[in-house]
C-alpha cells in the first residue's frame, strides 16, 4: 500500500447554468435552469445550453479545453475516455429523416471521440468509449481509477457531451418518463424527469495527494438484474454499488459528509434511491441533494458532470439545495433540503443509475 | 367481439414479437401483463401505442391502463367502446 | 500489459455456427441465415416467450450467455461482473426506432434497446447477474477492451468472475446504410468467456494469458475479433495455442495453456 491517490487534477463543465464555478455558485443559490417545453417535440420542461453552439461536439470540447482553462499535455501516456449513453445520433436523424443520402464516415462513436481529441489538441495513447447509459461518466471514473492504479497510463482524460435531440426526447416520452412542468426530485408531487444539456472534461492522475486536492477515493458499480428500464423496487443494486465504492475506499458510511443523489424525479427512481440510502446509512443519513431539478438529466455525460460539480461543493463545504423539492415525497427520512446544507466530513458519495439496471457510485474526498 | 379478440391476439403476438406463441396459446381472460407471456411495463406502453395507432383508442392514465390490460377480453371491450378508427 | 486468468466457460454464435466449451460446434439449420436467425431452442432449453422480442444485439449476447451458462450448473452468478465490447450497438434497432418516430408512433421497446449497453441488461436480468458492469463501444477491438476491463475487476477482487462478451450486431442490411461504409462491414457474431482469477473446484480451468499494448493507429470499425473464436476452438479441442493479435487497436497475444 502506498500513499498515492487518484487525483482530480483539472475539471470543467458546461451546463445550462454555465461553467463549473458558475454552475456550482448558481446551484448553491437555488437557481433553476429549466424552461418550458416543447422539448424537441415533447411537452416537457428542459435545460438547454445557454449557447446553442455548444451542442456541436467540436465547439463544446474546444471551449472546455481552451477558453475555460483546462491544460492538456501530450507528454506522458494518456488514456482518453469518452462517456456516451448513445452517442451522436444527429446524423442518423438526417439519414432516416431523408435529409441526407450519405453521412461522413468513420462510424459515429469513434468519430465523436476522435473529434473531441482533435478539437482539444490532445494526442492520447489510447481512446476508449464507455457506454453504460446514464451511469457512463461514473463507470468511466471507475475504469480510469483502475487503469491509473495499475500504472498503465500517466494520465486519464474523461470527456462527455449530451445535447438533446428528437430521438432521445421522443424515446423518454414514449417511456412516459418525462415531467411536463419540471423535475421535482424526491418531492411528493414529482411526475418525471427533465432533460438537460451538458458537457464535462476531467483530468485524473495518480500521485501523492497534497492538502486541498480532490481525490477519487473509491468507485463501484452493479446491475439490478430486474427490468430493461425501471430500477429495482428495493434499491438493492444501488446499495450494492455504494457498498462496493465504500469498500474500494476502505471507508465506512459514517465517513461520508454528503450524498450527490441520482434523483431523476421519476416516481420509481426516487422511491428506490431513498430505500438504497436508508440501507447504506440506516438512521444516520448525511445531507443529500439532487441537481437534476436545476440542470436537468444530462444522460451519459451527466454522471461525470455531477461528480465534478460535487467536487466544487466539497471544496466549499456546502451542498446545494435540491431545486424542485418542497414536500418530502418518499417514505424514508433522508436529509434533503430546499436550502443549502453544510458538509461536515470531507467526502461526498456520488450516485448514478441508468437504463438497463446499471448503478454506479463514486466517492470523492478532499485531502486533509 | 370474438373476431376482435382473435385479431388482437394476432396483433399482440406480432407487435411484441412473441415468436414462440400462437393465438391459441393466449387465454382471452388471463392477465396480460405479468402473466405467462413474459410481458413487462414496456410492453404495456407498446400496447398503448398499438391501440392508438390501429384503433384510435387512447388510454389516458395508468389506472385506466390497469383495467384495460387486465385481459385480452377487457382490452377488446375497451377498444369496442372507445375506438375512433376502423 | 500482462494479465492471466482461468477460463471457466466459453461460447460463440457465428456465421459458421454455434460453439460452446463442452458442446463443441453445431452448424445452423439449412433454412437459417446465421447468428441473427438463431432459434431459442438452439441456445436455451427453457421456454422463454421474451426471446422473440429481443433486438439484434440483445439476442446475440443472450444466446452466447445462455449457451455458456447452460454448461455450468450449480454456480452462483449473483456477484459476477459483466464486461461487454460492442462494435456499435444495434443499428437496425436505431433505424426501426427512427422510422417509428417519423411515422408518428415512436415505439418504446425499440428505444430502450438502442443503447449500446442494452445487451448487458438482458443478460443480467435473465441470469441474475448483479456485479460490476462495463460496456466499451466502438474502437478497433472493443472485445479486447472488455477483456481488459474484466481483468481490472478481478485484480481488485470486485467480483469472483466476469462474463466477457464481444458482439457485433450489424446486419447485412446495414451494409447499405449511409452510416457505415461497405468496406467496414463484417458478419454479426457474439463471443462469450467466463473468466476467474483462480482455479475453481470442478471448473474448466483453462489458464490463459493476455498480453500486449492497446493503441489507436487509425480508427476503423472493429475487425471481426476472430481471435476470440480461435481461443474458443482451442478450448473445445483441448489444445494449447498462442494467438498473435495485430489489429488497428491492439498488438500482443492471447495464449491458452495446456489443459
Amino acid at each position: 500500500m502506498n500513499d498515492f491517490s487518484v487525483v482530480l487534477e483539472q475539471a470543467q463543465v458546461l451546463t445550462a447554468l454555465g461553467d463549473l464555478d458558475a454552475t456550482t455558485q448558481s446551484l448553491i443559490h437555488g437557481a433553476c435552469a429549466l424552461r418550458p417545453g416543447p422539448c424537441f417535440g415533447a411537452d416537457s420542461a428542459f435545460a438547454p445550453f445557454p449557447d446553442e453552439k455548444c451542442r456541436r461536439l467540436r465547439c463544446a470540447a474546444s471551449r472546455l479545453a481552451s477558453s475555460l482553462g483546462v491544460r492538456l499535455q501530450n507528454n506522458g501516456s494518456t488514456v482518453f475516455i469518452n462517456c456516451i449513453a448513445k452517442g451522436d445520433i444527429h446524423s442518423l436523424e438526417e439519414v432516416v429523416g431523408g435529409n441526407a443520402s450519405h453521412v461522413d464516415l468513420p462510424p459515429l462513436v469513434d468519430r465523436q471521440a476522435q473529434e473531441a481529441c482533435a478539437a482539444m489538441g490532445l494526442k492520447p495513447s489510447h481512446i476508449i468509449s464507455i457506454s453504460n447509459a446514464c451511469a457512463s461518466g461514473a463507470i468511466a471514473v471507475e475504469r480510469a481509477k483502475e487503469l491509473l492504479e495499475e500504472r498503465r497510463y500517466d494520465c486519464a482524460v474523461l470527456f462527455g457531451i449530451e445535447s438533446i435531440c428528437a430521438f432521445v426526447a421522443s424515446g423518454f416520452n414514449a417511456l412516459a418518463a418525462l415531467s411536463r412542468h419540471g423535475a421535482r426530485p424526491f418531492d411528493a408531487k414529482r411526475d418525471g424527469l427533465s432533460l438537460g444539456e451538458a458537457a464535462a472534461l476531467a483530468v485524473l492522475s495518480y500521485r501523492p495527494a497534497v492538502k486541498g486536492d480532490i481525490v477519487i477515493s473509491g468507485a463501484g458499480s452493479s446491475n439490478d438484474a430486474n427490468h430493461r428500464t425501471g430500477p429495482s423496487r428495493t434499491g438493492e443494486g444501488l446499495l450494492r454499488a455504494a457498498r462496493a465504492a465504500l469498500n474500494d475506499a476502505s471507508m465506512e458510511p459514517g465517513d461520508i459528509g454528503a450524498v450527490k443523489c441520482h434523483g431523476t424525479a421519476t416516481q420509481y427512481n426516487d422511491t428506490m434511491e431513498a430505500k438504497a440510502l436508508r440501507g447504506i446509512f440506516g438512521g444516520s443519513c448525511p445531507p443529500c441533494a439532487s441537481f437534476k431539478g436545476a440542470i436537468g438529466h444530462t444522460s451519459g455525460a451527466g454522471s461525470l458532470v455531477e461528480i465534478l460539480i460535487a467536487s466544487r461543493c466539497l471544496a466549499r463545504k456546502t451542498l446545494p439545495p435540491t431545486a424542485g423539492y418542497a414536500l418530502h415525497g418518499v417514505d424514508e427520512k433522508i436529509t434533503l433540503s430546499s436550502a443549502p446544507q453544510p458538509i461536515a466530513a470531507p467526502s461526498i458519495l456520488c450516485l448514478s443509475a441508468g437504463f438497463g439496471g446499471v448503478n454506479a457510485a463514486v466517492i470523492i474526498s478532499e485531502a486533509q | 367481439m370474438e373476431e376482435l379478440i382473435h385479431k388482437l391476439k394476432e396483433q399482440i403476438i406480432s407487435t411484441l414479437n412473441l415468436s414462440d406463441i400462437t393465438p391459441e396459446d393466449i387465454d382471452a381472460d388471463a392477465p396480460l401483463i405479468g402473466g405467462g407471456l413474459g410481458l413487462d411495463s414496456i410492453d404495456t406502453l407498446e400496447l398503448i401505442v398499438l391501440m392508438e395507432k390501429e384503433y384510435g383508442a387512447t388510454v389516458p392514465d395508468v389506472n385506466v391502463g390497469r383495467k384495460v390490460f387486465s385481459s385480452v377480453r377487457a382490452l377488446a371491450q375497451y377498444i369496442h367502446d372507445n375506438r375512433t378508427k376502423n | 500489459m500482462h494479465a492471466a486468468g482461468f477460463i471457466q466457460g466459453c461460447s460463440a454464435v457465428h456465421q459458421s455456427g454455434r460453439y460452446s466449451a463442452r458442446g463443441g460446434h453445431a452448424a445452423w439449420e439449412q433454412n437459417q441465415q446465421g447468428p441473427l436467425d438463431v432459434q431459442r431452442k438452439q441456445v436455451y432449453e427453457q421456454p422463454l416467450p421474451e426471446f422473440g422480442k429481443l433486438q439484434c444485439a440483445d439476442k446475440l449476447a443472450f444466446s452466447a450467455a445462455a449457451m455458456l451458462f447452460g454448461e455450468l450448473s450449480g454456480i452462483d452468478r449473483t456477484d459476477f461482473g459483466i464486461c461487454l465490447g460492442t462494435v456499435y450497438g444495434s443499428l437496425s434497432t436505431d433505424i426501426r426506432y427512427m422510422e417509428s418516430l417519423v411515422a408518428g408512433y415512436p415505439r418504446p421497446a425499440y428505444f430502450s434497446a438502442t443503447l449500446p449497453s442494452s445487451p448487458v441488461a438482458e443478460v443480467a436480468i435473465r441470469f441474475g447477474i448483479k456485479g460490476p458492469n462495463r460496456v466499451v463501444c466502438g474502437g478497433a477491438c472493443p472485445g479486447l477492451s472488455a477483456l481488459d476491463c474484466a481483468f481490472g475487476i478481478l485484480r481488485k477482487n470486485k467480483a469472483p468472475a466476469a462474463l466477457v462478451m464481444a458482439i457485433n450486431a450489424l446486419e447485412a442490411a446495414d451494409r447499405s446504410s449511409a452510416l457505415i461504409g461497405p468496406a467496414q462491414f463484417t458478419e454479426p457474431y457474439a463471443y462469450a468467456l467466463l473468466i476467474s482469477a483462480g482455479r475453481w473446484e470442478k471448473g474448466l480451468n483453462r489458464r490463459f494469458v493476455f498480453e500486449g499494448e492497446f493503441h489507436d493507429r487509425g480508427m476503423t470499425l472493429a475487425g471481426d475479433e476472430s481471435y476470440f473464436l480461435d481461443m474458443i476452438l482451442a478450448i473445445i479441442l483441448r489444445r494449447q495455442c498462442r494467438i498473435a493479435v495485430e489489429s488497428a487497436g491492439f498488438e500482443g497475444s492471447l495464449s491458452i495453456e495446456k489443459d
